[in-house]
């Protein structure tokens, strides 16, 4: 068969060749981490939410114990405690499901909490923290806050 | 007009090695084998390639942190928006890789607060620090951004499915 002469075969052996080093040398230098960010709202200066003067709205709060306890309780907006404290020990093997199952019957039962407030004390660990920010954001109409020491 | 079979005899990669050994005679099932289609091979590794160059390329995401540094996991973290980053490590504060003092940092969170106040834009900082640092090392920070006038503070955690 005699090939028309303006007609050349393209040699793909070396292209393939090419790309398969750039995807491996990209494979090995990509991060595969899946990132995130839990983000808290910060109260700045002598910001105060116009709609509290209105409604009667609640906070969740919790206290942070020396890395041994948890207390969450109710506050009104003029810092009152509502309701009875509960306590949540850290080291029990359920903390999150006994957290999670407070966090979810607080909410039940009182609709108007729309922000939540973590006390840590000094020697508190961030993946506790988180671990409660976590619970908290699951519920989409609370605002998460940190207070600081 | 040559025959079908006629046609991929002579553009078979079998037949053609014949070349090299011309006293080896092919047979007709050999000759018949056609070379692979290379083509969707050449797309696919394209494709491949432009998909991982603009995952590397693509902006305001953190790829770089101490791999010693454990971050903790969340189920509900949302995807990361940068800010200001600031690592803690070691009851230090890292800003680009580089230690700063308390002094240097309210500098820089000021700088970036106006800066971003006159831009219109919100101000967020981003905490990166292992898992296991005490609450003291961030509170500092924490009561720092409320007084600078950032509002939002972010955790980053690495996000981990649903148990």
């Amino acid at each position: 068969m005699k090939n028309n002469p303006l007609d050349f075969e393209i040699n793909l052996l070396p292209i393939i060749s090419l790309l398969a080093v750039c995807i491996s040398f990209l494979l090995l230098t990509a991060v595969w981490v899946p990132l995130g960010s839990l983000g808290t709202s910060q109260a700045i200066g002598q910001q105060t939410n116009e709609k509290n003067s209105k409604k009667e709205l609640l906070s969740i709060w919790v206290q942070f114990d020396s890395n041994s306890s948890l207390k969450i309780f109710l506050r009104d907006n003029d810092f009152q405690n509502v309701g009875n404290a509960r306590k949540v020990f850290l080291k029990k093997e359920t903390v999150k499901q006994d957290t999670q199952s407070i966090i979810d019957d607080l909410v039940k039962r009182h609709p108007q909490i729309d922000s939540a407030i973590l006390a840590p004390d000094s020697t508190t660990a961030l993946n506790s923290i988180i671990q409660v920010m976590d619970i908290l954001k699951s519920k989409q109409n609370i605002n998460v806050g940190v207070s600081p020491i | 007009m040559k025959s079908i079979i006629r046609q991929y005899e002579t553009d078979s990669l079998i037949r053609q090695s014949e070349m090299l050994r011309p006293e080896r005679k092919v047979s007709v099932l050999r000759s018949l084998a056609s070379s692979p289609i290379l083509t969707p091979l050449v797309d696919v590794f394209a494709i491949l390639v432009i998909y991982l160059l603009i995952h590397s390329v693509t902006p305001n995401s953190i790829t770089e942190f101490d791999k010693d540094m454990k971050l903790p996991h969340a189920v509900n973290g949302k995807s990361i928006d940068p800010g200001f980053v600031v690592q803690i490590k070691n009851h230090g504060l890292f800003i680009d890789d580089k230690r700063v003092s308390k002094n240097q940092l309210i500098e820089k969170l000021q700088a970036y607060s106006d800066n971003n106040k006159t831009k219109g834009e919100k101000s967020r900082l981003t905490i990166m620090t292992d898992q296991g640092t005490p609450f003291s090392d961030l509170s500092p920070l924490v009561e720092e951004c409320s007084l600078h006038g950032i509002e939002e503070v972010q955790f980053a955690v690495i996000r981990s499915p649903q148990s």
